[in-house]
């Protein structure tokens, strides 16, 4: 009787403690998730030229970041250029909008990061978090900056690479 | 490749600034063959016109030429057919600075979009084969390097890693 008792006993405990692992991990999968959908629809829909996705799955800052690099390039070519007009045109999808992401899709290879890289979730916090991407020829991985804007997440990209063309310059300094 | 680019991208941009727009007719009775010649021959002639201006040339034809040093194609396209009648060649400078002129500024703003838009691409892809990790040590121990030499005491970080992991 001890004996089954025991048994029934460790039953009970062995399957509480895989239905707590489960849940664990159906909360790790719905923490996961959505950071690793957003950051993947963001390239997949450069691939497929889908830019009012893409735009919309960027973080606010990389948005006013692109519309600055726009408009200093602008300037360069046309001094009555204004920043409202590169806004408004890339609010309305207009010619500078498609133009960018033309430019942006036929000179950067998303399969880089689609097909020939490694996926790794790091870190997540309440409203930012970081997916590692390992390229296969890369010795250093890329921390892909990922943040949580009106409960939905973006990507960072200008704060994941754009600090490349900082460096670039203190690296000339230092040289 | 930022040349073919420049041509690929601007294609509707001529079509509807520089004049290969139908002029003006009515849309109840059909264009005839001839009308469409010379609408054709209208586009070319102005597009071989702001060639010259910007001390450039008109290269006929659907293939795209082959460019030097800064210069830029821009596309003449039939906007009923959609295909490239042949191609504005001038250096970039002269190019934009000629359709500023014109009133064409549109053509320079998406010109300056394509370049950034490259640029961007160009960063992107630079940061996922080389990595971000790398340059980010590279910039705090520039900083450091920088407080060392002033006297003060250097400073810098690091990032931060660990949590859940999934694989893609």
């Amino acid at each position: 009787m001890n004996r089954y008792f025991s048994l029934i006993l460790i039953f009970i405990v062995c399957h509480i403690a895989f239905e707590n692992n489960s849940a664990a991990h159906d909360e790790e999968y719905k923490a996961v998730a959505p950071i690793l959908s957003s950051a993947e629809n963001f390239f997949m829909s450069l691939k497929d030229g889908e830019y009012d996705a893409a735009w919309d799955l960027l973080s606010d800052n990389s948005r006013k970041v692109i519309i600055g690099d726009v408009y200093d390039a602008g300037r360069k070519l046309n001094k009555d250029i204004n920043r409202e007009d590169i806004i408004m045109d890339f609010n309305g999808r207009g010619r500078m909008f498609t133009n960018y992401w033309n430019s942006f899709r036929r000179s950067f290879d998303t399969d880089m990061v689609l097909k020939h890289s490694e996926w790794e979730m790091g870190r997540i916090g309440d409203d930012e978090a970081e997916i590692i991407i390992r390229h296969k020829t890369s010795g250093e991985p890329t921390i892909l900056r990922m943040r949580k804007e009106e409960e939905s997440w973006k990507v960072g990209l200008t704060e994941t690479f754009w600090q490349r063309r900082t460096l670039n310059l203190l690296h000339l300094i230092f040289q | 490749m930022r040349n073919t680019i420049v041509v690929i991208a601007v294609l509707s941009l001529i079509t509807f600034n520089i004049g290969v727009t139908p002029r003006a007719y009515s849309r109840d009775r059909e264009i005839g063959a001839e009308e469409k010649v010379a609408e054709k021959i209208e586009a070319e002639e102005v597009a071989k016109e702001l060639a010259a201006k910007a001390r450039g040339t008109y290269v006929k034809g659907e293939t795209a030429p082959a460019l030097k040093g800064s210069e830029v194609a821009l596309p003449i396209i039939d906007e009923e057919t959609g295909s490239i009648l042949g191609y504005v060649v001038a250096e970039k400078a002269m190019l934009v600075s000629v359709l500023n002129e014109a009133g064409l500024t549109e053509v320079a703003n998406a010109l300056a979009a394509m370049e950034a838009g490259a640029a961007a691409a160009g960063t992107v892809a630079a940061g996922i084969s080389g990595g971000t990790i790398t340059w980010i040590a590279i910039g705090t121990a520039a900083i450091a390097g920088l407080g060392l030499a002033l006297g003060g005491s250097g400073g810098g970080g690091g990032g931060g890693g660990g949590g859940s992991t999934s694989n893609h």
